[in-house]
């Protein structure tokens, strides 16, 4: 008998289901089963992961997913999350695993800031009447330009390294086929392919399928260098070595056997029914020295076409492992906060590590910009961007554009029931069982991905024009145009933005 | 002029709402609650859905070029009219040859008639298709 209380209640309205079982098929967690000798649907409240698919699905809205309220008496200090967790851990002896990002109530510093408009002295600019340019540029800007004069046409002398080229400063981050479906990649990749952006492939390489859209991927290198060959670094438009994840700094990855499908062996180049287990640290690198052998080699490999990313999680010391990165020869330093998401990892993890990416972003641009190296990186900002408005607070903090994962899987139908590790997800994202992943038809993925970017791109510009900027590039960096409230001075000096009032 | 409502059976995710949209159309009421709690006389669906393993997907008549069903039928019952197939229900005698020759089993037998999927009375897009959670049925019209 399990003596964990079901945390969700499935409540089915008799009056309106007409017994069409739609939520007995749809519901992979099978909360719901058919009696056929007694015309019954017979629900398991122990088994409801709180998904909604079937709420959705069900075409008289007969069911309704509460949550368990009688859950355990009230505690402030004994939560009936811990109570559960504790209780589940006495019962098995292992680990309690979670998906998705850090779900607990620390403070959120987009919330605490505020951006400034334009009022009669700096007029604004209407971006339905005039141009508004999203577009920006990924890599190592010189530090001075020379232009040299031909036959009476001017050019530039100076060699510049290499860049990719960003229509909105949106970009989708790092989910591995295998961590996801591959309808949902190619929802990502077709997505990242229309909106000029780009996609990135996890460390999950890249499926043959995904070759085409290779003028649209940042191909991942990590520690368990899955799926990487020559064809892969050249396919991908951008190598991104992947130090650390937001959701779990310090902690490597586990893809178990029964996920690796022949597919995915082909795609990452391991035995099929193989774990494919990304260590903690990349054995080869324990020092800023061996990370720029690395970037050289790949470099190397590429023909210095292409500009090398390197992601570390927010932690503690940030700003200076930014700064060796920077002197390593990163091209581009992409920093995950601890609201990042992940397809599994143990809850201890998610819930208690890193530092908000508010915070690492702000200390990371101050130092480069200090040490004047900020010219020598661009900076992405990845790890819980929930919206336009927090993408304009990121790069008015100093990233150069955000990554964003948890928002592109909740566009393309995840409910955040946290489940990821479970392989069992109803909507086809976070699974590779065939009876799911076609439940995203990835036209339809690819479209809703489009349309949020492309939403969040008319935000932006509104956003923009409100403060008199007609481009993201003159925002960047620009925290004049941010106010904190409800900060302390100290919080204010760390994120080097003034108080609302001053 | 041709009519076709085909599955895509990488995306059938096995729902069956199509078979629920389709009753509700031929429905008296037309209301999903009414037809299915209230309504006595209920047709079946007109979707012949199959399943196995992972693999899914609704079938229906495919309005076919030159239709075996038409030639089986000694009533002369059936007859191609704007692109669809549409059976006659005066002339049909229940005698369920269409049923048997038809290389998609898209045509189902009623009380003493033959039915089967009329698109939706011509409208524009079928209920079905409309209904459809994830475009896996399209409707090609040309």
């Amino acid at each position: 008998m399990s003596s964990v209380i079901p945390e969700f209640i499935v409540d089915k309205n008799e009056d309106r289901c007409i017994k069409c079982k739609v939520c007995v098929r749809q519901c992979s967690e099978e909360v719901f089963k058919y009696f056929e000798d007694f015309d019954l649907i017979r629900i398991y409240n122990d088994k409801c992961v709180g998904c909604h698919r079937c709420e959705m699905m069900c075409p008289t809205d007969a069911l309704t997913i509460t949550k368990n309220n009688a859950l355990y008496k009230d505690n402030f200090h004994w939560s009936s999350y811990t109570i559960n967790s504790i209780k589940k851990q006495a019962e098995t002896g292992g680990m309690t695993l979670t998906g998705s990002g850090n779900d607990k109530a620390y403070v959120s510093y987009w919330d605490r800031m505020l951006l400034d408009a334009s009022q009669v002295t700096n007029p604004p600019i209407d971006p339905l009447r005039e141009p508004m340019e999203l577009r920006t540029y990924l890599g190592k800007k010189p530090g001075r330009i020379l232009l040299k004069e031909e036959n009476g046409e001017m050019s530039l002398e100076t060699k510049l390294s290499p860049q990719i080229k960003l229509e909105t400063p949106i970009m989708f981050s790092a989910m591995s086929y295998g961590s996801i479906s591959l309808n949902a990649c190619e929802s990502l990749a077709s997505a990242a392919s229309r909106l000029g952006t780009f996609y990135n492939t996890g460390e999950g390489g890249l499926h043959k399928k995904l070759y085409k859209y290779g003028k649209n991927t940042i191909g991942q290198v990590a520690s368990g260098r899955f799926g990487v060959d020559t064809d892969y670094l050249a396919a991908c438009a951008a190598i991104e070595i992947k130090i650390g994840q937001g959701a779990k700094p310090g902690i490597g990855g586990h893809l178990p056997g029964e996920k690796v499908t022949v597919e995915i062996s082909e795609t990452r180049m391991i035995p099929s029914g193989t774990d494919a287990i990304s260590p903690a640290p990349h054995h080869d690198i324990y020092s800023i020295e061996d990370l720029k052998q690395l970037i050289s080699l790949i470099k190397e490999a590429t023909n210095y076409e292409k500009p090398v990313f390197v992601k570390i999680a927010a932690v503690h010391n940030s700003a200076a492992i930014a700064s060796g990165i920077v002197r390593a020869g990163a091209d581009v330093i992409v920093i995950d906060g601890f609201r990042g998401g992940t397809g599994a990892a143990p809850s201890v993890i998610r819930d208690n590590t890193g530092i908000p990416i508010e915070v690492a972003l702000a200390v990371i641009d101050q130092r480069l910009r200090d040490e004047s190296i900020r010219n020598e990186v661009s900076i992405v900002a990845a790890g819980g961007i929930r919206s336009s408005a927090d993408a304009v607070k990121a790069m008015a903090l100093g990233a150069d554009a955000v990554y964003i994962a948890t928002a592109a899987l909740i566009a393309m139908g995840c409910t955040l029931c946290q489940k990821c590790y479970k392989g069992k997800c109803n909507w086809g994202l976070t699974t590779q069982d065939p009876v799911l992943t076609r439940r995203l038809n990835p036209e339809i993925g690819s479209e809703k991905l489009t349309n949020l970017v492309n939403s969040w791109n008319l935000e932006i510009k509104e956003i923009l024009g409100s403060m008199g900027i007609n481009a993201i590039e003159a925002l960047r960096g620009n925290r004049l145009r941010l106010r904190g409230v409800g900060l302390t001075e100290l919080e204010s000096k760390i994120l080097g933005i003034e108080h609302a009032g001053m | 002029m041709k009519r076709r409502i085909i599955c895509n059976e990488d995306f059938c995710i096995g729902c069956r709402l199509c078979e629920v949209y389709c009753n509700v159309k031929h429905s008296k009421s037309g209301d999903i609650l009414l037809a299915y709690k209230y309504e006595k006389e209920k047709e079946p669906s007109r979707m012949a859905f199959e399943q196995k393993e992972h693999v899914c997907g609704s079938i229906v008549c495919m309005n076919c070029k030159d239709p075996l069903c038409i030639k089986a039928c000694s009533m002369g019952a059936i007859k191609i009219e704007d692109g669809t197939v549409i059976i006659d229900n005066e002339r049909c005698v229940g005698c369920w040859m269409c049923v048997m020759v038809c290389p998609f089993g898209a045509i189902k037998r009623g009380d003493e008639k033959a039915f089967k999927c009329d698109h939706c009375h011509g409208e524009e897009v079928p209920i079905c298709v409309l209904n459809c959670p994830n475009k896996a049925l399209v409707y090609e019209a040309d």
